[in-house]
């Protein structure tokens, strides 16, 4: 958590490197504060550690990639700093290279998705590529990684920020589309990353990821939690023999989910039986989010010498199922479930098989 | 918008061949996801003929919309047009169209898969249709008698 509460997309105030002994520009550095007395972030030209990128060089070079119409953000330059220094915590754990270097897909920018984004970014996942159509609206917030002050800003444009407050060097692209209507863009930004994670709240989405996704031969990961997110389940579809896909999960399944928004209680609503908009808290959906955040990570590990493969070859069931509380799907659990490691109990992880549909046109 | 891409096209052929055993129904401007939709028409046991039009959208990763467009405008054991009902849980019916065609509920999006053909879609029309005869004749709402034809 961010204990300082200085603002980061301050403008940059730069210094001037001094005229002599500067001639060697990508010796230049620059180290930033945040200046209470002008409320500006400011650089100061030091030379002393080559380890560090100019402010100005870092702009030049493009920190900021994407499509994304907003130019003010745009145009905003995040501080530099050392990705060592940002993760040296993660060291004795993982391993931050084996991180840096690899991609990932993150589709649907809403509390999970931002969740996701969140954990991968301080996790030292180096790659992003942001798809969201929508912007952040107030009643976003309550379950949003980003704040107020993101408020009417293009999701990807605010998450992109967030992730390069905690790490600048992050290299991120941002897609602002339909995902259900994007043809071959979809297919292009999947055959470019090493995950994919869906975190949109409806099954067109899903099954247009899954597809893509199968076809690329790429983990996948789907989250969704149920009615006022009770609970929820993580989907895990890796590109391996016999491994379901999201559609052979959905086959004869149905699912009642949450009702997160008017757009989807209108979507499931008659004139006659209206649909509540029925959300659950975010302590609901971090659980959630945070096991896919989880199981991309481990899976990203698989190839490279980290000491997490073991733990990504244990956790490679198709289905994992978490309960909030003792309410709709769970209402018949049993009470006081936490209280023995026996039967079924409310949040904990549960790992379940599900067979692969023969006939599946999405996989086979 | 993108052109539909290789896989749905290859779907899309594989629905025309199934399509086939519906004498009349054509798959129009199969390589335009906007315009891409389906013209099927049926014949119930009362002899009654429909047309029905089926706009693709994002099939096959949602359920298309399904629109009875023959005979306009469809009306109710009243003689109300069906249309004025606009969604209704007990008439199987979401939102009509702009032409006030009924659009017909053969789906839940919870339990859509994109391994429902375009076959299974048109015959839940037609047992829709066959339903709607017989409020027609008797008045009870459609979903009185849908639970017992599926």
């Amino acid at each position: 958590m961010n204990t300082t509460n200085e603002p980061t997309n301050l403008p940059v105030a730069v210094a001037e490197p001094p005229s002599e002994g500067a001639g060697d520009e990508n010796a230049a550095a620059y180290d930033l504060y945040f200046d209470r007395a002008s409320g500006k972030l400011r650089a100061t030209y030091v030379d002393d550690d080559q380890d560090r990128l100019p402010a100005t060089q870092m702009a030049r070079e493009g920190f900021f990639i994407g499509d994304s119409t907003d130019e003010s953000s745009a145009a905003a330059t995040p501080p530099p700093a050392r990705t060592g220094d940002v993760f040296n915590r993660n060291a004795p754990v993982l391993e931050t290279d084996a991180l840096g270097h690899k991609k990932v897909l993150i589709v649907g920018l809403g509390s999970g998705g931002s969740i996701v984004a969140d954990s991968l970014a301080r996790s030292g996942v180096g790659g992003f590529t942001l798809w969201d159509h929508d912007c952040l609206d107030v009643h976003n917030v309550g379950r949003h990684v980003c704040t107020l002050e993101d408020v009417g800003r293009p999701k990807v444009d605010a998450m992109r920020d967030r992730i390069h407050a905690i790490n600048p060097n992050a290299k991120i692209e941002c897609i602002r589309r339909d995902v259900t209507k994007a043809g071959d863009a979809l297919d292009t930004a999947v055959a470019d990353v090493d995950c994919v994670v869906a975190g949109t709240d409806n099954n067109a989405s899903r099954f247009a990821i899954n597809e893509a996704a199968v076809h690329a031969a790429k983990p996948a990961f789907f989250g969704r939690a149920y009615t006022r997110a009770c609970g929820g389940d993580v989907i895990q579809v890796l590109p391996k023999r016999g491994m379901p896909c999201y559609a052979c999960h959905m086959e004869g399944r149905i699912v009642a989910e949450e009702t997160s928004s008017a757009r989807d209680a209108e979507r499931a609503a008659y004139a006659d039986r209206p649909v509540p908009v029925e959300p659950g808290l975010a302590i609901d959906i971090w659980p959630i989010a945070n096991m896919i955040a989880r199981l991309v990570v481990l899976r990203l590990c698989v190839g490279t010498a980290s000491t997490l493969v073991e733990t990504a070859n244990e956790l490679d069931a198709p289905l994992y199922l978490w309960a909030n509380r003792r309410q709709e799907t769970f209402a018949d659990w049993p009470a006081n479930g936490t209280r023995t490691l026996k039967g079924c109990a409310i949040l904990r992880w549960y790992a379940a098989g599900v067979p692969k549909n023969a006939a599946c046109m999405s996989c086979m | 918008m993108n052109a539909l891409n290789a896989r749905t096209k290859g779907r899309l052929a594989a629905e025309r061949k199934l399509l086939r055993r519906f004498p009349g129904a054509v798959i129009q401007f199969p390589d335009d996801p906007c315009r891409a939709s389906v013209l099927v028409p049926l014949q119930t046991t009362r002899r009654n003929r429909y047309v029905l039009w089926i706009p693709l959208g994002a099939f096959p990763n949602e359920p298309p919309e399904m629109y009875v467009v023959e005979p306009a405008p469809l009306r109710d054991y009243q003689g109300e047009k069906l249309s004025n009902r606009g969604s209704s849980m007990e008439m199987h019916l979401l939102a009509p169209d702009a032409y006030g065609h009924p659009q017909i509920c053969h789906h839940n999006d919870c339990g859509w898969t994109p391994n429902i053909t375009l076959y299974k879609v048109v015959m839940k029309g037609r047992i829709w249709l066959e339903a709607y005869e017989l409020h027609r004749a008797r008045g009870k709402p459609i979903d009185r008698y849908l639970p017992h034809m599926g």
